[in-house]
């Protein structure tokens, strides 16, 4: 059991011109925490998992694990057992074998090894495979071995690389709690990288989230899903993913509002955005990308006008998955939002729709460096509502998010690619 | 994405070592030695003499005869070794019973050395062999094939006979890897079983058909093994090979000529290593998924 | 077939049907002729060795009586011609072993002959599979522009020529002094880069995150290339083996350039340079010389069309 703190780290691989496929990586992972490294491909976030199992130098920065400086620890003595993407079991040798391999190479004694492979394979339900060999394996089988062949040896970390993605959807769906089950039962430091979103929210006590080899937020699953970051983020985590669109900021009667649309067709109220006052004046005026999540989003029955009205808009297409309907809406001006609705109202193609909006959950980024506006004082920060201003927050200050150092041309680089990065969110993996 | 450690850098070339060593020792460190002994006039007195020794080999009547004759044999063989097995592949795609059993067969004889059917050979083509009865018994008049005009063709069919297998093999191996699915998708949209060929099939074979054609050439070199166990030292002048050749003049101690052919052929050598390189990187793209 | 015949008859088939039927008996003829032309080269691939086989059970007077004529030498020490023909056949007229019994009992010389073979082959398949092992791990474990740069040069060397090689070769032999020794033969074969190029290949196939596996769970580089690599390539090695064996089995120029001392020759070379009247003799010998190469390639013939197919492509 122990910690793991990385300092600076940074990967430029020999040959790739230069590129830092990981940078200036600041991470302090507690011990028995369950921390999930996402992102899309190409991201550096199995590099950084690499580096931390000693599998790939540390070009540079340092690395810990507990108060040890591993950098130049070979990897059999960083204590630290991995789950690869393809279970990686030697094939020439029975399950039995697999898992005493690792044991083995240290010369504990046979009869020990004995009782600790017996001990996790009965943990694991996994008894019955010890004799075959892992191309006599189901895919699920080989997935346990693989979990046993780390467990056995009681290691201080454990790291899980894609492990779940050769699975077909239920297995995975199973053995997602099944490893959360394993991690609570093991009290051991778990390190789980992947590209889906999905095992990144149901998992992880921490998810880090990473886009061209940088951190671009460190948060709870929840906090991340409420307080993105910026748009790259605001992307990534949901599905579907946030409705965006540009939209400018307009002072009214001191409210403020969004005016959305080619022809600004669409006003919609702030009124219990997540942002102060000043923050939104300093917006007024300029370009900014308004984003809301389609379950933020809904039907409502008349075309009534409150304050949480969105506006009328064609149903396109309705995605009915049982519990939930995501309906791809036109609105005029050119808006095509996906409204998600859990209830059971039958909306047809080609429909008319009302639809309304949760003001609370509206996200406002800065168009030009992709950064957030909404969500940044939320610990402890009164709301947007506060007659009261507080000294101003200028855009391109740091948040006071723990997570980016490095901002600045960390938007950069999102305002350029924020399409991009989410297109290639979407699906594959490391390359 | 994966990258070594210096440690692993250092252990991994220890494994290499012994290997490196060997290589070096025995195949390409003593090409400094030819080199010298390919530019001076006799090893003791090593005067400096350029390309002389090269032109003297060119001017020998007899390097000259063995360089004719194996060229000769290599464009005899070559494309009888390649279009031979590719059939063979073919006929045993054609999902024949005992195909397995076939193949066994066929790869046979490269596994069966040469020096003990060489017997079988002088039975079947002697002047008093078996052949020459056949064709006795018909009204041809017998003549010593191993002497003739027609010797060439004796160690052709040898040579086909013990490399036809192998190319097979290397067909078989490329017929497989055809995506099936293209196949059956050319077979939905109508083409017919020549068009599937030509289209497809030969698009795909490309790599290995020049692979197999440049292994060949290579492989036809080597033939002199074969000619040595007919006829021996001594052979028939149409015969007479590049072996041939580097033998009489290993006997005769001439390090300069041998330093001078050794090179020429290496320099040869490399020219077609070469071409076969370049083949392999332009078509491999091509197919590879 | 007469069921079918039976069936045709009674009902007028629909187009569709008779095209099917038809399509069916030209894929059936398309077979059989391929099958036909199948048997025809599976004869003449067989038959020389079968006939050496064959013929190693005749007695040496049926021997003399059906072959005498070709190895019949006239006064100059050339040959002549004798209208008395040769004759090829399968099934000897008494099946004896006589010939093994002389080649066992009274004939030590070609025993020793093949006693040669054996102590110059065993050493350099032995050797050269090793040593190729651990360079070939070496060549895939790590990899760079070097060496990459070196597997070049091996394939390169692999594909020359005797009549290139022999000549370092012979250099090298004679400046550390083992011409005419049997070493000449044997070290040049143990490092014959053949095996390395091969087993490269095989090596480059087992899934690297097998060998960072092996690497947490604290195997260090030996326990990596014994317990993992070698196991996985357990094919491979064979193969090579196997390629390695039949090669130096049929050995020749290196031995009349090397080693001219008839004493120590393998059978390989001695076995062209037979007498007449010891000609049953070599039928025999011949059977026995080929003997380990057919057991070999009978049990390993998976391992051999392995091999075969590493070596089509020079890429790793």
């Amino acid at each position: 059991m122990a910690s793991i703190t990385l300092k600076d780290v940074a990967k430029v691989y020999p040959g790739g011109g230069g590129t830092r496929a990981v940078d200036n990586f600041n991470l302090e992972i507690a011990d028995r925490e369950f921390v999930v490294i996402v992102g899309p491909s190409g991201c550096g976030k199995s590099s950084t998992m690499r580096m931390i199992a000693g599998l790939e130098d540390i070009t540079e920065g340092k690395a810990y694990i507990g108060d040890t400086l591993v950098n130049n620890v070979p990897p059999k003595n960083r204590n630290i057992a991995m789950v690869f993407q393809s279970y990686a079991l030697y094939p020439h040798m029975s399950v039995y074998k697999n898992m005493a391999f690792a044991m083995k190479m240290r010369h504990v004694k046979k009869a020990e090894i004995d009782v600790r492979v017996r001990e996790t394979a009965e943990m694991l339900g996994i008894t019955h495979l010890l004799g075959r060999k892992p191309r006599a394996l189901s895919g699920g089988e080989s997935q346990r071995v693989a979990l046993g062949r780390a467990m056995v040896r009681n290691p201080e970390v454990f790291l899980l690389d894609e492990p779940l993605s050769n699975l077909d959807a239920k297995l995975r769906t199973d053995m997602r709690a099944e490893i959360v089950k394993l991690h609570k039962k093991l009290e051991t430091t778990f390190i789980y990288v992947t590209h889906d979103q999905t095992e990144a929210m149901t998992m992880g006590d921490r998810i880090v989230l990473m886009n061209h080899g940088r951190i671009v937020q460190v948060d709870s699953p929840k906090d991340i899903y409420d307080y993105p970051v910026n748009v790259f983020a605001a992307g990534f985590i949901g599905s579907p993913r946030m409705n965006f669109a540009d939209c400018e900021i307009i002072e009214r009667g001191g409210e403020y509002f969004a005016k959305l649309g080619e022809g600004g067709e669409h006003l919609i109220s702030l009124t219990g955005v997540n942002a102060s006052r000043p923050e939104l004046a300093a917006l007024t005026g300029r370009r900014v990308t308004f984003g809301i999540r389609p379950e933020h989003l809904g039907v409502t029955a008349e075309m009534d006008d409150t304050e949480s009205r969105f506006g009328g808009g064609t149903a396109d297409i309705v995605e009915a998955l049982g519990a939930e309907t995501n309906i791809y809406v036109d609105f005029p001006g050119g808006l095509r939002f996906i409204v998600r609705e859990f209830n059971d109202k039958p909306v047809a193609r080609g429909q008319r729709i009302s639809v309304d909006i949760q003001p609370g959950k509206i996200h406002i980024f800065d168009t030009e460096t992709g950064e957030a506006v909404t969500g940044r004082r939320r610990h402890g920060a009164p709301p947007a509502t506060e007659k009261a201003a507080p000294p101003a927050v200028k855009t391109g200050d740091a948040p006071t998010d723990i997570s980016s150092g490095n901002d600045t041309e960390l938007a950069d680089q999102i305002a350029a690619g924020v399409a991009d990065a989410i297109a290639e969110a979407d699906g594959g993996d490391d390359a | 994405m994966r990258e070594s450690t210096r440690a692993e850098k250092l252990i991994s070339m220890c494994y290499l070592l012994p290997s490196f060593v060997g290589v070096m020792v025995f195949f390409v460190a003593p090409f400094a030695q030819i080199i010298r002994y390919a530019l001076v006039d006799n090893p003791i007195a090593n005067n400096f003499v350029g390309i002389e020794n090269f032109i003297k080999v060119f001017e020998n009547s007899a390097f000259r005869r063995a360089a004719g004759n194996t060229a000769r044999f290599s464009v005899m063989a070559v494309p009888l070794a390649v279009a031979l097995s590719l059939l063979l592949a073919m006929l045993l795609e054609a999902q024949i019973p005992g195909k397995s059993k076939f193949r066994t067969f066929f790869l046979s004889p490269m596994m069966v050395p040469v020096a003990s059917i060489v017997l079988i050979w002088q039975v079947i083509f002697d002047y008093n062999g078996a052949l020459n009865g056949v064709l006795a018994s018909i009204g041809v008049t017998p003549f010593d094939w191993m002497k003739s005009d027609y010797s060439h063709v004796i160690i052709v069919v040898l040579f086909l006979w013990k490399n036809l297998g192998y190319n097979m093999i290397l067909f078989m191996a490329a017929l497989s890897n055809i995506p099936k699915a293209l196949l059956e998708a050319a077979a939905v949209d109508g083409a017919s079983a020549l068009r599937r060929f030509w289209q497809i099939k030969f698009r795909f074979l490309t790599p290995t058909l020049l692979f197999v054609t440049i292994l060949s050439l290579i492989n036809s070199f080597k033939v002199f093994r074969e000619v040595y166990l007919l006829t021996g030292d001594y052979p028939y002048e149409d015969l007479y090979l590049l072996q041939h050749f580097m033998n009489n003049t290993f006997k005769s101690l001439d390090y300069q000529k041998l330093s001078a052919a050794a090179i020429i052929m290496g320099l040869f050598m490399a020219l077609i290593i070469g071409i076969l390189f370049i083949v392999e990187g332009r078509l491999g793209k091509d197919v590879e998924q | 077939m007469t069921g079918e015949l039976a069936r045709k008859t009674k009902a007028p088939l629909t187009l569709a049907e008779r095209r099917a039927v038809r399509a069916r008996r030209r894929r059936a003829i398309r077979i059989a002729l391929a099958a036909l032309w199948c048997g025809v080269f599976a004869v003449v691939f067989l038959m020389p060795t079968v006939l050496t086989f064959a013929n190693s059970f005749m007695t040496e007077s049926e021997i003399t009586s059906n072959y005498g004529a070709v190895f019949e030498k006239n006064d100059q020490g050339g040959k002549k011609f004798i209208a008395e023909r040769v004759n090829l056949k399968l099934i000897p007229d008494k099946v004896t072993f006589s010939q093994y019994a002389t080649t066992f009992l009274k004939s030590p010389d070609y025993l020793l002959k093949f006693w040669n073979s054996v102590i110059l082959v065993l050493p350099i398949v032995v050797f050269q599979v090793a040593i190729a092992a651990l360079a070939a791990y070496s060549f895939m474990r790590t990899r760079g522009r070097i060496k990459e740069l070196l597997l070049f040069v091996y394939i390169f060397v692999m594909l020359m020529p005797y009549q290139v090689t022999l000549v370092p070769n012979y250099l090298v032999a004679d400046s550390l002094g083992i011409l005419g020794t049997r070493w000449s033969i044997v070290l040049p074969g143990v490092f014959a880069p053949f095996s390395v190029f091969i087993l490269t290949k095989g090596m480059r196939r087992i899934p690297y995150s097998l060998i960072e596996a092996a690497k947490l769970d604290g195997a260090g580089e030996w326990h990596i290339f014994s317990k993992i690599c070698l196991p996985m390539c357990k094919g491979s090695l064979f193969s090579v083996a196997i390629l390695v064996f039949i090669d130096y089995w049929n050995m020749v120029e290196q031995v009349l350039i090397m080693m001219p001392d008839a004493d120590k020759q393998p059978l390989s070379v001695f076995l062209s340079q037979i007498n007449t009247g010891e000609i049953g003799l070599a039928f025999a010998v011949a059977t026995i010389y080929m003997v380990p190469a057919i057991l070999l390639f009978l049990y390993g013939e998976e391992y051999l069309i392995e091999g075969i197919t590493y070596s089509g492509g020079l890429k790793g």
